[in-house]
């Protein structure tokens, strides 16, 4: 414990204790012992003071107005008023998820966990200083905080474990999705279109449908180019390296422009459905890669162990090597999946409503905020920024622990 | 008198059939090939049925029939007669461009930032700290937006324009960066530099012959160095001696409601350049962070104990090594950067995404049309693996 306070003195061998430093002494040492280093502190503190002198007086000027007011419609889009209290009910579950993640998982999710609380909390104290926010959101960003301690409770359950975690998670997606959709149009939810669906509602739902959905194909695509197995082995690579090789953008027009085209002519595809495929399609090439590369690092013992067991091939794979496989990737899949969350704002270029296309349609579509451009994607960067940073502290952890683990 | 069971149809080797690998491995395939092939086949058929219905014409050679359309900027000389395959090599043209010099660019700043991130001054490792961390975690494209929207209506306008002393002059107009121009003296300087390179190379060779020691009127003189001065002396006389400089720096200059002269930059190239360097730059500063951080401590030490001093560490032994971690990662960032080049359709400079945007609207020849970009891409993609490869071939270690 005490050991991190002394420093070894290097003629004796002794332990002792590490003289205080002043604040001169330190700030010689670190900001100006070599006479390019005074240069290249007065360089940063320059522009330091140049960054503030930018952005202070915009920040005491800025009209947050433009996003208060329209906080409806980066929060869920278009859907109906109405229905509204079905996003509240529907994605509640999320929170109680995220929680649950955090009593299996402990300090990996901590970050997390604590910055979506904070978030939340945050929504809520600013709601108090303008009454342009529905009390229904309010209400709901005061409660999730307890739902994700509630979650914690739960999930530090010792019967609660991974796996109960990972099934509840997709379960509850599906019946969210089925709970915005709605039945038909006489029930108490009548259906609404994708068409309306919108804001950080879609941004948040097409990262976690597609991070179900990415991971399993990757691994199948990974396996299937791994194969020895010609058929599969090429139709895996062609998958791979086309999809690896095209923006997303140009995925995304494919998708919307050029796809209908294949499809018979009474259908009209999903166009929200059609850029979730272009997503999935692009990002589940990388990951088949990721996955390779863990698959290509289980030594070839291991393999041969198990067949000495023998083990059928199929079992081979499945019980010996694609656990260890994914063990050893698994801060490239959450990296991964930190890379699909930050794809999701593409959709905003073909005219859909997510956060980002909401934005961009609020400064757009209003002329009473159409100067208000910086504020409208300072917010939205916000809002990416605390969800990836959470999403990246989780990678942190993961890879902490598996150091951990290694030592 | 074979040990061996006779041969039967379904029962070879005494294996029945469906446990015989070779067959299952068989089977296996045909299912698989008979559904993608079927899936294709439907595909195809479809696109056939709505081709006949909605009058489509679907084969390549409506790509050399004319554009009748414009591409608003291009390097090779273009007009709207020219053929569609023509305006895409345009946006090729265009394309290669802006990844061209967004390459260096973002190279440049990601290393600078990367290294700043390193120091031990932590006024600057916080500044580069926080740049990395801000941009890494939003989306290219909503910092692109906010960088678009925020040009569009923070340019000046032309009477107004910033003026950068040496630089240039930016307004809503566009950038104007003072260019550099060859004057007729150009080539006898260049001459003279030529002969500067010769001395300072017969100079370091003398200090080879005499290992390194070298005295002129006494003084002892610096092996790194004198050649160095010498070069710069011999080409700083040659270029003061003339009459005339060898470079003409050209000044842009208000005349009437616009810049004339210097080095002209659209904003639609200017806003996309400074979206994708600012935003890359931050993964080349990870990745140079981490390979530098990656050089194991007991090669430092080792350098140290040998008596080199911090530069000699740094530069031999230290960045060396770093950049044989990082060149690979690197080159994946200039492959995300190509891939980034298609954002410019948020602005509508003309790179081969927005020419093929535009000929899809104009043509509806959308097949085709993608077809072709998805080639280049690839192309693109193929090059760099292929320049990633080559660099890894050539600083593997022996017997690793």
């Amino acid at each position: 414990m005490a050991v991190e306070n002394m420093t070894e003195s290097t003629t004796t061998g002794e332990l002792r204790p590490v003289e205080e430093q002043s604040f001169v002494t330190w700030a010689k040492a670190n900001l100006f012992s070599p006479w390019y280093n005074a240069v290249l502190t007065v360089i940063g503190v320059v522009l330091i003071l140049f960054l503030l002198k930018g952005t202070i007086p915009f920040l005491l000027g800025a009209q947050w107005a433009a996003v208060t007011t329209n906080i409806q419609i980066m929060l869920v889009g278009q859907y109906p008023t109405d229905e509204i209290w079905r996003v509240g009910v529907g994605v509640a579950p999320m929170p109680f998820i995220a929680g649950t993640a955090w009593g299996v998982w402990g300090s990996m999710m901590r970050t997390f966990s604590v910055i979506l609380i904070v978030a939340a909390v945050l929504t809520v104290i600013s709601s108090l200083f303008g009454d342009s926010m529905t009390p229904g959101f309010v209400l709901w960003f005061a409660v999730s905080p307890f739902l994700i301690l509630l979650g914690y409770a739960v999930g530090r359950r010792d019967f609660i474990g991974p796996r109960h975690v990972l099934i509840g998670w997709f379960l509850f997606l599906l019946l969210t999705l089925f709970f915005l959709r709605g039945f038909g149009e006489d029930s108490a939810m009548p259906y609404v279109p994708t068409a309306r669906w919108g804001g950080l509602l879609v941004t948040i739902l097409i990262a976690q449908v597609g991070i179900a959905v990415v991971l399993p194909i990757g691994i199948i695509m990974a396996l299937a180019r791994q194969s020895n197995l010609w058929f599969f082995k090429i139709a895996a690579m062609a998958y791979i390296e086309v999809l690896r090789a095209t923006p997303l953008l140009a995925l995304l027009f494919l998708m919307l422009i050029v796809s209908p085209m294949f499809l018979p002519d009474v259908t009209t595809p999903d166009r929200l459905m059609l850029a979730f495929i272009a997503i999935v399609l692009n990002n589940s090439a990388y990951m088949a890669e990721n996955i390779r590369g863990g698959l290509q690092s289980v030594s070839k013992g291991q393999i041969e162990a198990a067949q000495a067991l023998g083990m059928r091939g199929s079992h081979v794979t499945m019980v010996v090597v694609l656990p260890q496989a994914i063990r050893a990737t698994i801060p490239a899949i959450v990296g991964q999946f930190i890379i699909l969350f930050k794809d999701t704002a593409v959709i905003a270029l073909v005219g859909l409503m997510d956060l980002l296309g909401a934005a961009y349609a609020i400064i757009l579509g209003q002329d009473a905020w159409r100067t208000a451009d910086p504020e409208v994607f300072l917010f939205v960067a916000a809002v990416y920024w605390i969800f990836t940073y959470g999403m990246s502290s989780v990678s942190t952890g993961v890879e902490k622990r598996m150091r951990a683990g290694a030592d | 008198m074979s040990s061996r069971p006779p041969l039967k149809l379904l029962n070879y080797h005494g294996v029945p059939i469906w446990r015989n690998v070779v067959f299952i491995r068989l089977v296996m395939q045909a299912l698989a090939a008979l559904f993608v092939i079927s899936i294709i086949w439907l595909l195809a058929t479809n696109l056939m049925n709505n081709a006949e219905q909605r009058g489509l014409n679907l084969s390549f050679k409506l790509l050399s029939t004319n554009a009748g359309f414009d591409v608003p900027y291009s390097l090779i000389p273009f007009d709207s007669s020219k053929s569609i395959l023509y305006a895409f090599f345009a946006g090729v043209a265009n394309t290669l461009r802006l990844v061209g010099i967004a390459i260096f660019t973002t190279t440049i700043l990601g290393v600078l930032i990367g290294l700043a991130q390193l120091s031990s001054n932590f006024v600057i490792s916080g500044l580069g700290r926080v740049y990395v961390q801000t941009l890494r975690n939003i989306p290219l494209i909503t910092f692109a937006f906010f960088l678009f929207f925020g040009l569009l209506r923070g340019l000046p306008k032309t009477s107004e324009a910033w003026h950068m002393p040496g630089i240039g002059v930016m307004s809503n107009r566009g950038i104007y960066l003072t260019s550099v121009d060859e004057s007729s003296s150009l080539v006898l300087w260049l001459i003279i530099v030529a002969l500067g390179i010769v001395a300072a190379y017969l100079l370091n060779r003398m200090f080879l012959k005499n290992q390194g020691e070298l005295k002129l009127f006494g003084i002892r003189l610096n092996r790194g160095f004198t050649p160095i001065v010498l070069l710069l002396l011999v080409a700083a006389i040659g270029w003061i001696a003339q009459p005339q400089a060898p470079f003409v720096f050209d000044q842009p200059e208000l005349k009437g409601t616009n810049f004339v002269g210097g080095m002209k930059l659209t904003t639609e190239f200017f806003a996309i350049l400074t979206a994708l360097t600012v935003y890359i730059a931050s993964y080349v500063a990870e990745i140079v962070r981490g390979s530098v951080q990656s050089v194991p401590k007991g090669q430092v030490e080792a350098a140290e104990a040998l008596g080199l001093n911090y530069w000699q560490v740094t530069l031999n032994v230290v960045l060396p090594q770093a950049a044989r971690i990082a060149v690979l990662p690197m080159i994946g960032q200039w492959v995300n950067l190509t891939k980034g080049s298609a954002l410019a359709i948020v602005v509508g400079y003309a790179e081969v995404f927005v020419v093929a945007r535009t000929a899809i609207e104009k043509t509806g020849m959308a097949l085709q049309i993608f077809v072709m970009v998805i080639a280049f891409y690839m192309i693109m993609g193929a090059f760099f693996s292929l320049l990633g490869n080559w660099y890894n071939r050539k600083v593997q270690f022996d017997g690793r």
